[in-house]
């Protein structure tokens, strides 16, 4: 489920769903959904079988430049810079023959130099809670896809950019709201290909800041993407999606030129050491392109994920 | 009409408790026999007629299952096994695709050393609620259910120390024994049914 924390991480959560997604095909060689299901929007997706999951994830990303309120891309300035960093911890349990739960604990650290300082910061970010259920099965039919519903909440356990210490408020980790999150994912299996489109919403709890009430839009999330596996199970996934949040709420009205929108593509890999381990990775890029993006930074990282699972 | 002919499948499937949807156990009840064609040429009835104390045992099958291929051997080294020690082996094919043209090509590449049977319209597979390749079902000459599970506790990878269900179970039943374990986790491709 999307979990958002500082602006500048805006890649992760849709990122993160593209690696769970080729990792669960990887199960796959032919036009059986075998020992997988298929999409997913958390890292810690259980496939077909599996009872329980234990990851890590680790993302490392950096700032190429930004989006302003009209949407134009301009480059990082000479002598700033940042790098992003999350280490995240997950666990998976099947709770229902097709339901399963989540929860990811990410631990975020941010390095940002700017005008001749340079600083690193970090701690908890906000955790995850998250579940999905799966109607339908990908590939079971041929004609109807596979169906699943997706919910979660965020706990608001990072420090807010509000709430930052650090000059260049490095030690930001978390939104400072809650966040409840819902969402449908259809995919299906034509032979060694499978396909998903995901869509996500998420609500954010209206805060109050030194006096001033707040309230962040509620963040729109379409994921669209493709992956396809080989015979000795090693699949590549390439997802795009597109994030939009309309204008926040402060002190009951619209803060103009606040709303939020940025484009994420991700190419990814994943390999099945054995029946419990799998590993996966890729890079992934908020094109700085103008026109992709509003009030967003834009980034490019990778991802590293490893995975041990109970069936 | 594609789609909606699906919808209408996937409805009365849900409404009988079949694949797709949450299914009743089975294990320790009398399944009605079913007809289905072989790749020999020949149309099998499933446990009907079988001599006194002869067990039948049925694997269901996908022809691109991974977890299926893995498995082959150890398929035909149980068939091999208890066939004469009174088990009858049979695959059967419940998938959209099967036929019987292509699951003879299939028999013979994988070495089978008995037929796969095609179930049309996944009838067999829906009466079952079987949902994975590889789950299997063995029934008694009444037709009773006595073991409903995966071949073993492998799915992809094959392990020296796997758990061996069905081999476990055939081997109380033919001694004359209830299943140690009457029914184990399935760890298959999901079937393509409808």
């Amino acid at each position: 489920m999307p979990r958002q924390r500082s602006p500048s991480r805006n890649g992760h959560t849709a990122a993160a769903g593209a690696f769970a997604f080729v990792s669960l095909l990887s199960a796959r060689a032919g036009a059986q959904a075998c020992c997988a299901g298929a999409g997913a929007l958390t890292p810690g997706r259980l496939g077909l079988h599996e009872d329980a999951l234990v990851g890590t994830q680790v993302h490392a990303a950096t700032v190429l430049g930004s989006f302003d309120d009209g949407g134009h891309y301009t480059g990082t300035s000479p002598g700033s810079n940042e790098l992003d960093f999350e280490e995240d911890l997950f666990a998976a349990l099947r709770v229902f023959r097709r339901g399963q739960v989540a929860l990811l604990v990410p631990f975020v650290e941010t390095r940002r130099a700017e005008t001749g300082i340079t600083e690193l910061g970090g701690g908890i970010g906000d955790l995850n809670l998250s579940g999905r259920y799966d109607f339908f099965l990908a590939g079971q039919s041929r004609v109807i896809p596979g169906v699943a519903v997706l919910a979660g909440v965020t706990a608001p356990t990072g420090t807010p950019p509000d709430k930052a210490h650090k000059p260049l408020a490095t030690d930001a980790t978390g939104v400072g709201a809650w966040q409840a999150n819902g969402g449908v994912a259809v995919e299906q299996i034509y032979g060694p290909w499978l396909l998903n489109v995901t869509q996500l919403v998420a609500w954010r709890a209206p805060r109050s800041v030194d006096g001033v009430d707040e309230a962040l839009a509620p963040q729109w999330v379409t994921l669209v993407g493709g992956a396809y596996s080989f015979r000795n199970e090693t699949s590549i996934a390439l997802f795009g999606s597109y994030t939009v949040e309309g204008h926040a709420v402060v002190n009951g009205s619209a803060a103009p030129f606040s709303s939020r929108n940025v484009a994420l593509v991700t190419l990814s890999g994943a390999r099945p050491l054995s029946d419990s381990w799998r590993v996966q990775g890729g890079v992934f890029m908020n094109p700085p392109l103008s026109g992709l993006g509003r009030n967003q930074t834009s980034t490019a990282g990778f991802t590293f994920t490893l995975i041990w699972s109970w069936s | 009409m594609m789609l909606r002919n699906a919808l209408v499948r996937l409805v009365i499937a849900c409404a009988l408790g079949s694949a797709g949807c949450a299914h009743a156990p089975l294990l320790n009840t009398t399944v009605p026999t079913a007809a289905l064609p072989g790749t020999d040429g020949v149309a099998h009835s499933i446990y009907a007629g079988s001599p006194a104390g002869r067990f039948t045992a049925i694997v269901f099958f996908a022809q691109q299952c991974p977890c299926m291929a893995v498995h082959d051997a150890r398929l035909v080294e149980l068939a091999n096994l208890y066939r004469q020690r009174g088990v009858d082996f049979y695959v059967v094919d419940p998938e959209v695709d099967a036929s019987v043209e292509r699951d003879h090509a299939e028999a013979s590449r994988r070495g089978y050393p008995f037929p796969i049977l095609i179930d049309k319209g996944a009838a067999l597979a829906r009466r079952l609620g079987a949902e994975y390749a590889t789950e299997t079902f063995v029934f008694d000459r009444e037709g009773v259910v006595r073991y409903h599970g995966g071949i073993d506790s492998d799915k992809k990878t094959l392990h020296e120390g796997a758990r061996p269900y069905l081999h476990d179970a055939l081997e109380d039943l033919v001694l004359g024994r209830a299943p140690r374990l009457a029914e184990a986790k399935t760890l298959g491709c999901a079937l393509q049914i409808w």
